[in-house]
């Protein structure tokens, strides 16, 4: 409508000018039809002002004469004379400016008077001016549009400033764009004509749908550790500054763009702020992240006898793949703030290990999707275990990954079996998933298990069909057995401390017997890839290993079943009704809180959990507190607040805590020293640095997603004969602890170290390409060989960071010798951490 | 392996951690407890003769009735009415014919032509439908549940565990670990324990007072960075003040039980790898692709090196996986049964070219037999099942025990083909045991369910 509006306006000016311009051919004027030589007298003439801004002109003359105006804008019109020689009102067809009008009365014998003139002074305001609006890029408004001719157009923007431009000989005026990005609110455009004659003002709404730049930001660190923050922002929006202890303050911007400072209401450590900008018509900016400082009150290796930092680091064990000098500065800055911190974890964003996967893939020259060519299963397999490395090692969702990780452990697939071979993609999929759900609920977490289409081909519900008599086929029991004993409620009835219930002879209670297992089957039949159009579809090449798996209800059994507790489902239930009743069965089974909480803990804390602390585990899973069942963030969060994660370790100094598993052994190493892997070489010629602990990690006995079966690595019951067992413990990572494993492990751990040597690292880069090598990690020690001179100082800051302050007076004085016995720092560092890695210290988690 | 190699080259430019070579026996380094004075004893106290138990476990569950199935045309046809799609075509099945007369005949999977030849030559016998029992089992006594069970029968770890272990209850320990306690003498003075593992932690060698020693297919792994023998300054400084370490009393138990694995890893680690160096290489061939077979070459290697290691008796378990063939048994059970065929006969040729065919016995154990009937394109948790023994001293060319009728709803079945043991797990390793030296008191206390089986061993060797 609107450029329609202004292309008529155009023409209209067009014309006008047109007609203006050639003023030439002279009115036409009747022959003379007699002899009179007189002209007529001068005409009259009186201007009237039109409120269209057009000009009247009334007269008189020579009675019948034709009189002939000029107006001021160059056009003529020719009137004749009455009678009584009056002649007008003649209007001119345009609005006028100021000029002269010239009016002359010819008489019917061609003579002609002489002119008439009146200066004419516009009085009138200039019709409204016309509109038209381009959002530009940065949130600008340009405006342009027809006025008066040579008039100056004013355009009032939303945000108050006005900007002019001036009208053309053609009435053209703009594009006019305003100096700020604007919010919703009205364009008011106005001509002004030069006798300063202003127009009705033309209005125009503009909803703004267009997010405002993002703000720029200042940020001061007071005395008092709390932050301020200042910048500039789009003129009147809501300015968000989210500081990094999870606390946001709001303000809004001025008309000067100015917002701030705002400053936090408690001290901040060493992070990021968010700052964002709604405007007025609720378009958010992109946030602006400023990263900033604080530089920690005291040097690491000054706390190492602290005690409170000692439990930092011993929570930072628990609850990441290893702790950090910057972690450890930051809860030291929160005087232990444990609760904001697993605040800030639990809603940090999941890692997509799937798309830092299939983005190395492109780097890599292969196929992401295709899983055609069988010679690069091997190759996938390599790359999808570097991307699941880095992301253990430098995520910052380490609190979800952790538990992912765990969460691996328990719903175990591995690519060991020859049932997921070619399947890296499906499986890094399968890692998401379970990070996705870490801290969602457990019942969704394990219809997600079930309906996963790796799972499915590891555990064979893929494809399970109901009975069939004429082909003497049963449905497979594979995954309703593992999804019990394993999954979810295990083998014996459990009371909530997770003691085992026994009967009166002493033996334990089973809590299923061989018909609820073949029920459960039942009800696990009809499934298979969701993407399979009919039941028989192969999907070895081609089945969809990322999405859910889907139901062919003629394959499920669909009789009524007997479950746990007697419960039923009814005949004629979908797949998936049935599926949904099975899995709210065994969700509402009183094992599953002790059963899955307890080796939630074993995982992150201890192997030994006292009966309490179980019992206190439980309750939560049972009762988030908000009357919610299987809440797993609520779960994680007990766990690693419990007063026995935070002070068991005083009450059963000799136990308490657990072997670090292998692999976190490498990411705590990893962490500490920001180890950093080899360049290999992409297909397109670049270099990316690579963690490549795929070797070290099933060197080591646990290479993950690589488990031996389904009873994962070790079992959670494992007790080792000895000392360990004659106390009635458990210790499970010493299931894979065994003289094969022990040097594999310490050899890898030796040669990163070693590894800081520079000069090594050239002699990787280049042999090093895609699939090929160990990757030639290596730390970067530069913290450490800046105290290598103090051999104290240097001791006390690994003895926090990797033993949290429980290095023993013996280990103590061997590396002090060993330290003083080299003489250049890179060698000092190497030799300290190397003994402190492989110590008998280190490989526990207190 | 070409990562280890990479990494090795690469450490050894350095000149600090460069590969140890190790000169000789009883060199006097801090790690080498075992005098050169030990080792020469060895030979000289404890028995005078060698033999060696070797434990191939099939985990997961080996479906049998795929690995020797009936060949008479009538049981053929029982067989494959149950068996239905996952039948193995008749005319596929390699006969044979056991000196010892059966009410059918009988023939092995196409794969395994090998070890056909094995039972044809009286070098390996099967014994038939064995499983976990506590007591003899009918179906009336399970249906009515008049007999004690094993724990947990048809749940993959706990039937492992009961295999290994023959022990109901927790904390279990494995046969094997407390035939070695039994047996410790027989190999005199040595740090070396009498149970190897070539695949990690099992039940079976484990729970007593001494661990199986372990190592991989590849041997033993060599520690790069810490290197007792070295004279080098960096080396010395180094092994000095780990050894420091290494050796104080830690108050955490887990912490101490890593300092004692470390400390017998290294100490173990040069004497075996020491030894092994001394032995010839085999001329009989493995196929290294598979870690089954590259497990037994190992095995047959440290056998080899008996004489130096000092040893009279051991027990070697070699573990192999993705027996559980609850999908695509098809496909997958032929790879399995490729592999047993290849890795088996080498490793009996192997033990030949050492002279010691008959003093190794070689026997087969798994969770437990799969279900007869189908899952569709698979088998489930079953219960008896058929295993395979072999050896010089073998009664060779036998079946052992009693077949069981392969049809559904049999006095066999307890449903859906899940076939009820006739011969105990405790009388197939009391006859092992036997071989092995325990006497029969030893045996008795050994495996404790024995008493309730009329036969108390099954006559397994010649």
């Amino acid at each position: 409508m609107r450029i329609l509006f202004l292309t008529f306006s155009l023409l209209l000016l067009a014309a006008c000018g047109g007609g203006g311009g050639g003023d030439t051919s002279p009115p036409t004027v009747p022959p003379p039809n007699n002899s009179d030589v007189t002209p007529p007298a001068a005409p009259s003439i009186t201007l009237g002002d039109n409120s269209d801004g057009t000009l009247s002109v009334t007269g008189s003359a020579e009675a019948n004469s034709t009189v002939d105006i000029s107006f001021p804008d160059g056009n003529s019109l020719s009137a004749t004379a009455s009678q009584n020689g009056s002649f007008g009102p003649i209007n001119s067809l345009l609005p006028q400016r100021n000029g002269d009008v010239s009016v002359t009365a010819t008489d019917s014998a061609g003579n002609r008077s002489t002119p008439t003139q009146a200066s004419y002074n516009d009085n009138t305001a200039p019709i409204s001016p016309s509109q038209s609006m381009t959002v530009n890029s940065n949130g600008t408004l340009s405006i342009e549009g027809s006025a008066e001719v040579q008039s100056t157009v004013n355009i009032a923007f939303p945000d108050g400033s006005v900007v002019s431009g001036t009208a053309d000989e053609q009435g053209q005026y703009g594009p006019v764009t305003s100096e700020l990005p604007q919010t919703s609110g009205v364009i008011k455009v106005e001509a002004v004509d030069v006798n300063a004659n202003t127009s009705p003002i033309t209005s125009n709404n503009y909803t703004d749908t267009f997010a405002p730049v993002s703000p720029t930001v200042n940020v001061t660190i007071n005395n008092d550790n709390t932050i301020s923050v200042d910048g500039i922002a789009e003129v009147g929006s809501l300015i968000t500054v989210s500081f990094f202890d999870g606390s946001t303050v709001t303000t809004t911007t001025a008309a000067n763009r100015l917002f701030g400072p705002v400053t936090s209401a408690q001290p901040q450590f060493t992070g990021e702020v968010n700052v964002t900008s709604t405007d007025m018509a609720g378009n958010v900016s992109n946030a602006t992240n400023m990263a900033y400082e604080i530089a920690p009150e005291n040097a690491l290796w000054e706390l190492v006898d602290d005690a409170q930092t000692k439990d930092i680091v011993r929570f930072l064990n628990q609850s990441t793949f290893g702790p950090i000098e910057e972690d450890i500065q930051a809860l030291v800055a929160t005087g232990a703030d444990y609760e904001s911190w697993l605040e800030r974890q639990l809603n940090q964003e999941p890692t997509s290990v799937l798309s830092k996967f299939e983005q190395r893939l492109r780097e890599a020259g292969l196929p992401v999707t295709s899983r055609a060519n069988l010679d690069y299963a091997y190759h996938k397999q390599l790359l999808a275990s570097d991307v699941l490395w880095d992301t253990f090692a430098y995520s910052d969702d380490q609190l979800r990954q952790r538990v992912a990780f765990a969460l691996s452990q328990i719903f175990v697939v591995s690519e060991t079996s020859d049932t997921l071979f070619n399947n890296a993609r499906g499986v890094a999929a399968y890692h998401d998933m379970l990070g996705t759900h870490a801290f969602g609920n457990y019942r969704d977490l394990i219809e997600a298990v079930t309906l996963n289409p790796i799972m499915g081909e590891y555990l064979s519900m893929l494809r399970n069909e109901k009975a069939n008599d004429e082909e003497n086929i049963r449905p497979d029991e594979n995954y309703a057995r593992e999804l019990m004993q394993l999954f979810s409620i295990g083998l014996v009835m459990l009371n909530p401390d997770g003691s085992v219930q026994r009967d009166e002879s002493g033996q334990p209670i089973p809590t299923y017997d061989q018909e609820i297992i073949k029920a459960f089957a039942r009800v696990f039949t009809g499934w298979t890839y969701g993407n399979a159009n009919f039941w028989y579809f192969e999907g070895w090449l081609f089945g969809d290993t990322i999405n859910s798996m889907k139901a062919f209800e003629a394959l499920h059994d669909d009789d009524e079943k007997t479950l746990l507790n007697g419960q039923t489902l009814p005949a004629g239930q979908t797949a998936y009704e049935d599926l949904q009743g099975a899995l709210d069965n065994l969700f509402n089974h009183p094992n599953v809180p002790p059963f899955i909480g307890k080796q939630l803990i074993q995982r992150l804390v201890t192997s030994n959990p006292s009966p309490a602390y179980v019992e206190r585990i439980s309750a939560v899973f049972s009762d988030n507190g908000a009357g919610i069942r299987g809440d797993l963030g609520a779960v994680i969060k007990a766990i690693l607040l419990d007063e026995e994660a935070r002070s068991g370790h005083f009450d059963n100094p000799t136990t308490f805590g657990k072997l670090k598993e292998p692999v976190l052994k490498f990411t705590a190493l990893i962490r500490a020293f920001n180890v950093t892997g080899m360049h290999p070489i992409n297909s397109s010629g670049t270099l990316r640095p690579t963690l490549r602990f795929y070797w070290p990690g099933a060197a080591s006995g646990q290479r993950p997603y690589g488990a031996p079966s389904v009873f994962n690595f070790f079992r959670p019951d494992h007790s080792p004969a000895g000392p360990i067992r004659d106390a009635g413990l458990v210790a499970p990572e010493l299931q894979i602890l065994n003289e094969s494993f022990i040097t594999e492990a310490t050899n890898y751990g030796s040669a990163t170290i070693f590894n800081s040597y520079d000069f090594i690292l050239d002699d990787c880069e280049d042999r090093v390409g895609h699939f090929d090598g160990f990757g030639c990690p290596y730390p970067d020690f530069s913290d450490e060989r800046v105290l290598a001179d103090n051999t104290s100082q240097l001791l006390d800051r690994l003895n926090l960071l990797m033993l949290a302050g429980e290095m023993s007076g013996i280990t103590e004085d061997a590396l002090t010798v060993l330290a003083e016995q080299q003489n250049e720092p890179r060698f000092v560092v190497a030799e300290v951490v190397h003994l402190i890695y492989i110590s008998p210290e280190f490989a526990v988690q207190r | 392996m070409k990562h280890k190699t990479k990494v090795q080259n690469s450490l050894s430019r350095r000149d600090f951690l460069k590969k140890s070579a190790i000169a000789s026996l009883g060199s006097s380094s801090l790690f080498s407890l075992i005098s050169q004075f030990n080792l020469a004893n060895a030979q000289t106290s404890g028995l005078s003769d060698y033999r060696a138990l070797v434990c191939v476990f099939l985990y997961g569950g080996n479906d049998a009735y795929s690995m020797l199935i009936p060949h008479s045309q009538s049981e053929y046809n029982s067989y494959s009415d149950t068996r239905r799609n996952l039948a193995i075509p008749r005319s596929q099945i390699i006969p044979v014919s056991p000196l010892n007369s059966q009410p059918a005949d009988y023939g092995l999977h196409p794969e395994l032509s090998d070890i056909a030849n094995l039972f044809g030559n009286n070098k390996l016998s099967f014994v038939n439908n064995i499983g976990t029992l506590i007591e003899p089992t009918s179906r009336l006594d399970y249906i009515n549940k008049r007999v004690a069970l094993p724990p947990q029968l048809f749940s993959h770890n706990d039937q492992q565990n009961f295999v290994m272990s023959l022990q109901a209850t927790k904390p279990q320990q494995g046969w094997a670990s407390r035939m070695a306690e039994l047996m410790m003498d027989a190999n005199g003075t040595t740090n070396l324990a009498m149970n190897i593992s070539l695949s990690g932690a099992n039940t079976f060698q484990m729970g007593g007072t001494q661990s199986p020693y372990t190592l991989s297919a590849g041997g033993v792994s060599e520690y790069w960075s810490i290197r007792p023998q070295s004279t080098e300054a960096w080396d010395i400084n180094r092994v000095a003040a780990y050894r420091k370490i290494l050796d104080q009393d830690q108050s955490h138990l887990f912490a101490q039980a890593f300092a004692d694995t470390q400390n017998r890893s290294l100490l173990l680690g040069q004497e075996v790898s020491s030894a092994l160096e001394l032995v010839s290489p085999l001329t009989t061939e493995f196929d290294l692709s598979s870690r089954l077979s590259a497990s037994l070459r190992m095995v047959a290697n440290l056998i080899a090196a008996r004489s130096s290691l000092g040893m009279n008796r051991q027990i070697f378990f070699v573990g192999i996986g993705d027996y559980d063939t609850h999908g695509d048994q098809a496909n997958r059970y032929p790879t399995l049964m490729r592999e047993l065929n290849h890795s088996l006969t080498s490793f009996y040729n192997a033990t030949e070219e050492l002279g010691v065919a008959d003093k190794v016995t070689t026997f087969t154990a798994s969770d437990f037999g799969r279900t007869l009937t189908s899952n569709g394109d698979g088998t489930d948790h079953g219960w008896g099942s058929h295993q395979m023994i072999m050896g010089g001293a073998v009664d060779g060319g036998k079946f052992f025990g009693t077949m069981p009728e392969l049809a559904i709803g049999s006095n066999d079945d307890i449903g859906e083909g899940r076939i009820i043991p006739t011969t105990s797990v405790d009388q197939y390793a009391a006859s092992l045991a036997g071989w092995y030296g325990l006497s029969q008191s030893q045996i008795s206390e050994t495996f404790p369910n024995l008493a309730n089986f009329n036969a108390q061993t099954l006559g397994l060797f010649t």
